[in-house]
């Protein structure tokens, strides 16, 4: 996963990469916790997301929550199978898919 | 408490052992120790005995030279003229540690630089000796003018290459004492100058080791052949040794006598320094295996920590397990079937199948998003509202879900969420009712058909957003239609090679199992899933569902 901060520290991109499942999700929601301060636009680029699991979507869930209070979260350049796992599980419904 | 017992036996034992192999080693190392420092004593006071032996040799040869020096006067003198040799004697002033030094002529007639006349000493060994033309030392002592016992000290006079007389000088006993106490090498210890026959011809007495009457060392110990070495005398309380060894003049011999303690309180010294050396590496050892003893006791209080925690899972488990119901219906209209297999840690999968009403069964199949007692906590707490709400609330499916929902939005503090599809099944007509809040699709059998997944609209699962509406799809089963639900630890085990079992193999596996009865179906089902992962652990939950309609 790679971080980039942008606009001043105000935008956050998230860049998530392979598989993103109980094992390094809490590292993920550590990291976001901790860059999270501030950030009024928060972006999840899933271009080399292969996977995510239950618990990263929970993850997802929790930031979107967060953002709600703080600014915005949107999701980019999401593929055919992560799109898939987001149909299957209504992720569809909750999430900003840009 | 065995076990307790036990390993506090082995570090008592070893405590112990170690306490006797220390004193053990201790005595062994002693008396082998004693042995050495007084054998390694006995040859240095040896050493040392001849050490003085020979620095006093060197000394009575000093003196011989000294005598040397006075034979330059008498170069020139016709000793057979003996007022011309007093004359000549009396012009000397003396020398050395002599008490008085004389000259002879070859008569064997003596004058002294004191005037007086030492007698004739024609027959004397040391006259005789000298005039052969070589320095000498008497053998034995003499009385002198002055009634004092001397050992007298020679060296010849030569002129034209004849010996025509001495120049001796006498030693009292006082000044071959001193000669001896100086030549002592220990404060500890005595030495005795001895003649052939054990007489004391000089001591040094400091000590008093040996009493000043006795005049012959034999009286003290037997000397016959004992030419040179270390022997002990004396009663036990003041037990002696006796150090000889050879002077190198004459058949003297020099005695040193230093009582035994003196090696004794040598080794008790080094014992005593070893007795300490050996003690605090015993209780360094001690210290140590209390150390150990510590250590082990803080990690077997951290492996019951760990044996609680893994208990409180098991308990977790087990409770998640209990809470799957598992006695199935027996309906002429239905077949039914479900197994549970959680995961190394304790998973938040649940099924439930439970009658509304004599004509109405409702299924659930449900996955909380993590892992632990939190997921297990949550799907209990999911499980009852689901379960309470559709029997109490008579509502349709949808509805149930939203009641659900908002009721498990309340304190989700942790975020967490739960993926269920809930469905019922009408008996008599076959028309199942559901609803699917983000729960993997079901995979459905028509009739004459394979199995199929049921892609629909999915909703959010329950408790990831409040005021959810989860909208009612419907299908009617036909005699032999079938409905498998499971979650997704079904497609999603993985094997070694990171690779997914997926929803193909699934629908495989369902088509070949299709004729068989709903336990072997999913027994089979597992038995791929297992093959498939291999070694792995599983990582998540396995559940899955059978619905078979009978009409």
């Amino acid at each position: 996963m790679n971080f980039e901060k942008t606009n001043g520290g105000n935008t956050l991109t998230v860049e998530l990469i392979g598989e993103v499942d109980s094992m390094n999700t809490p590292e993920l929601e550590e990291k976001l916790l901790k860059e999270i301060e501030g950030v009024t636009e928060l972006i999840f680029d899933l271009k080399g997301l292969e996977y995510i699991s239950s618990a990263g979507l929970r993850v997802l869930l929790t930031m979107q929550k967060m953002m709600k209070a703080q600014g915005s979260m949107v999701i980019k350049n999401t593929n055919e199978e992560v799109m898939e796992i987001f149909k299957v599980t209504g992720f569809v419904r909750l999430l900003n898919l840009a | 408490m065995v076990k307790k017992l036990k390993s506090r036996y082995v570090v008592f034992s070893a405590v112990i052992l170690t306490i006797v192999i220390l004193l053990v080693s201790f005595m062994l190392f002693s008396s082998s120790t004693h042995r050495l420092i007084e054998n390694s004593s006995e040859s240095y006071l040896l050493d040392s005995t001849k050490a003085v032996a020979a620095v006093f040799n060197t000394k009575l040869s000093d003196q011989l030279v000294m005598l040397e020096s006075q034979v330059r006067y008498f170069r020139d003198i016709n000793l057979s003229d003996y007022n011309a040799m007093k004359d000549t004697i009396i012009a000397t002033k003396g020398i050395g540690e002599f008490k008085n030094i004389g000259v002879a002529n070859s008569t064997g007639a003596t004058i002294n630089y004191n005037g007086r006349s030492s007698g004739n000493i024609l027959l004397t060994d040391y006259f005789k000796e000298a005039m052969s033309g070589k320095n000498a030392i008497s053998e034995i002592t003499y009385i002198d003018e002055d009634g004092d016992e001397v050992l007298v000290l020679a060296v010849p006079i030569e002129q034209n290459g004849k010996f025509i007389g001495v120049v001796y000088g006498t030693f009292t006993k006082d000044i071959l004492n001193s000669l001896i106490i100086s030549s002592n090498f220990s404060e500890d210890s005595d030495s005795f100058l001895l003649d052939e026959e054990g007489l004391i011809l000089a001591r040094s007495d400091g000590k008093g080791y040996i009493n000043n009457d006795i005049t012959n060392f034999n009286e003290v110990i037997d000397l016959n052949n004992n030419a040179e070495g270390v022997f002990t005398f004396g009663n036990d309380s003041s037990s002696m040794l006796a150090i000889i060894t050879p002077v190198g003049l004459h058949d003297w011999e020099l005695v040193s006598v230093v009582p035994t303690t003196v090696i004794s309180d040598l080794s008790n010294n080094i014992t005593l320094q070893v007795i300490k050396i050996v003690m605090g590496v015993g209780a360094a050892f001690i210290l140590l295996l209390g150390s150990i003893v510590l250590l082990f006791r803080e990690i077997r209080g951290m492996a019951a920590a760990q044996a609680r925690i893994g208990a409180e899972l098991n308990v977790a488990t087990k409770i998640q397990a209990d809470m799957m119901p598992f006695n199935f219906p027996e309906r002429k209209e239905v077949s039914l079937y479900a197994t549970m297999s959680p995961a190394k840690e304790v998973g938040g999968d649940f099924y439930d199948f439970f009658f509304i009403d004599h004509d109405h069964l409702a299924l659930v199949m449900a996955d909380v998003a993590g892992k632990g007692v939190p997921a297990a906590l949550f799907m209990v707490v999911a499980k009852s509202i689901l379960r309470n709400v559709s029997i109490m609330s008579r509502l349709n499916v949808g509805k149930i879900l939203a009641v659900a929902n908002n009721a498990l939005c309340e304190n989700n503090n942790s975020g967490l969420f739960v993926t269920t599809w809930l469905g019922v099944l009408t008996l008599s007509s076959g028309k199942l009712v559901f609803a699917n809040a983000g729960h993997e699709y079901p995979a459905v059998k028509r009739a004459d058909g394979n199995f199929e997944l049921m892609v629909g609209d999915n909703c959010p699962p329950l408790a990831a957003m409040e005021d959810l509406e989860f909208p009612e799809e419907s299908i009617t089963l036909k005699k032999g239609d079938c409905v498998f639900l499971y979650t997704d630890g079904v497609p999603e085990a993985k094997n070694a090679a990171a690779h997914r079992f997926g929803t193909d193999k699934m629908l495989e596996i369902l088509d070949r199992e299709s004729d068989k009865d709903l336990i072997t179906m999913l027994t089979n089902m597992k038995k791929e899933i297992d093959d498939f992962t291999g070694t792995m652990d599983p990582f998540d939950d396995v559940t899955m569902m059978a619905l078979k309609y009978l009409g």
